[in-house]
């Protein structure tokens, strides 16, 4: 492991780094409300199946089990490159952002091919109020974590000509933070949506 | 030695990480496979599995605010919980309440033949 010596930050840094920090955390509270509406349309619409499938037809529990452990290992695997940024250690931090988006690539994957296999099969959002909300909230929550991988490949690129620059720590602070939040969001679909729905 | 995390408020002074994410790590995954056995193996029903569910969600969602996104008590993350607690507030206004309006609409705006087949469905009536 190739440690480098932590970077010393001035007074001034310190505090417009803190102040972006915040800023960024309230963007996600901000995220969160819009989740929050999602969920309510979910949770008014989810027994308008207008004479297609419910939730019992097209949902599968080992499936959506699967899912919810690969982006729990990835959000487990970015917090590991928190800390390998924190010891200074730039390869390692790297080779760990690189894991979690490809494990974050796999979720995605299986979401896309969810959605695909529905659609194909005559269950697309415009079937029924169930499913015009399903697609939405999953979809919105799909397409959070896209861009979450496309900020991963950005970073990785960025650390690998700069290092762990003041900008680059920046901006593992928030990374981890939104990838953690992505997760957090994925417990209630995984409760609301799939469990409650396969109950 | 200044560690950069810990001076833009996003770590607890020496904090221990690795403790922490596999505390999270460790709780996150008991959650979700109590949450999975619950409905596979239908140990409950209505309403009882609904509460258990959301408690399962709400337990994992407190483990990783702590654990992964390190908001606690200390002095570092209180602007941040401040920001968790008010989008909270509007959460669960916005959810509840929508559920709520909107069952409401749905009992008082029944066609004829929908208010007889509710009303055969209630118990006493």
């Amino acid at each position: 492991m190739m440690h480098t010596a932590p970077i010393a930050i001035n007074e001034e840094e310190r505090a417009a780094d803190t102040t972006l920090l915040l800023g960024f955390w309230i963007y996600l509270m901000t995220d969160f409300v819009l989740f929050a509406s999602l969920f309510a349309v979910y949770a008014v619409l989810h027994g308008n199946t207008a004479g297609g499938p419910g939730s019992h037809e097209i949902f599968s529990a080992p499936f959506v089990l699967i899912e919810t452990l690969i982006l729990l290992a990835s959000s487990f695997s970015c917090g590991l490159a928190l800390i390998a940024a924190r010891e200074g250690n730039a390869k390692g931090t790297m080779v760990l952002l690189g894991f979690t988006a490809a494990l974050g690539a796999l979720f995605v994957g299986l979401e896309v091919n969810e959605f695909v296999h529905l659609a194909l099969a005559g269950e697309g959002w415009w079937q029924s109020g169930f499913l015009s909300a399903y697609f939405t909230l999953v979809g919105t929550h799909g397409l959070h974590v896209s861009i979450g991988l496309l900020w991963l490949f950005a970073l990785i690129v960025s650390i690998g000509r700069a290092g762990l620059s003041r900008s680059n720590l920046r901006k593992i602070a928030m990374l981890t933070f939104f990838w953690h939040f992505l997760d957090i969001v994925w417990i209630f679909i995984f409760t609301i949506v799939y469990m409650m729905g396969l109950l | 030695m200044s560690d950069y995390f810990e001076e833009v408020g996003m770590l607890a002074k020496g904090e221990r990480l690795r403790f922490a994410y596999l505390i999270g790590l460790a709780l996150s995954i008991l959650f979700t496979f109590g949450a999975y056995e619950l409905v596979a193996r239908h140990v409950l029903t209505g309403a009882a599995a609904i509460l258990a569910l959301l408690a399962f969600a709400f337990a994992q969602f407190f483990v990783q605010l702590v654990f992964f996104l390190h908001t606690g008590p200390h002095l570092a993350s209180r602007a941040r919980l401040i920001a968790v607690f008010s989008a909270f507030a509007v959460v669960l206004i916005l959810v509840l309440g929508s559920i709520w309006i909107m069952q409401n609409l749905n009992n008082r705006t029944m066609s004829p033949q929908a208010q007889e087949e509710y009303m055969a469905r209630q118990p006493g009536i």
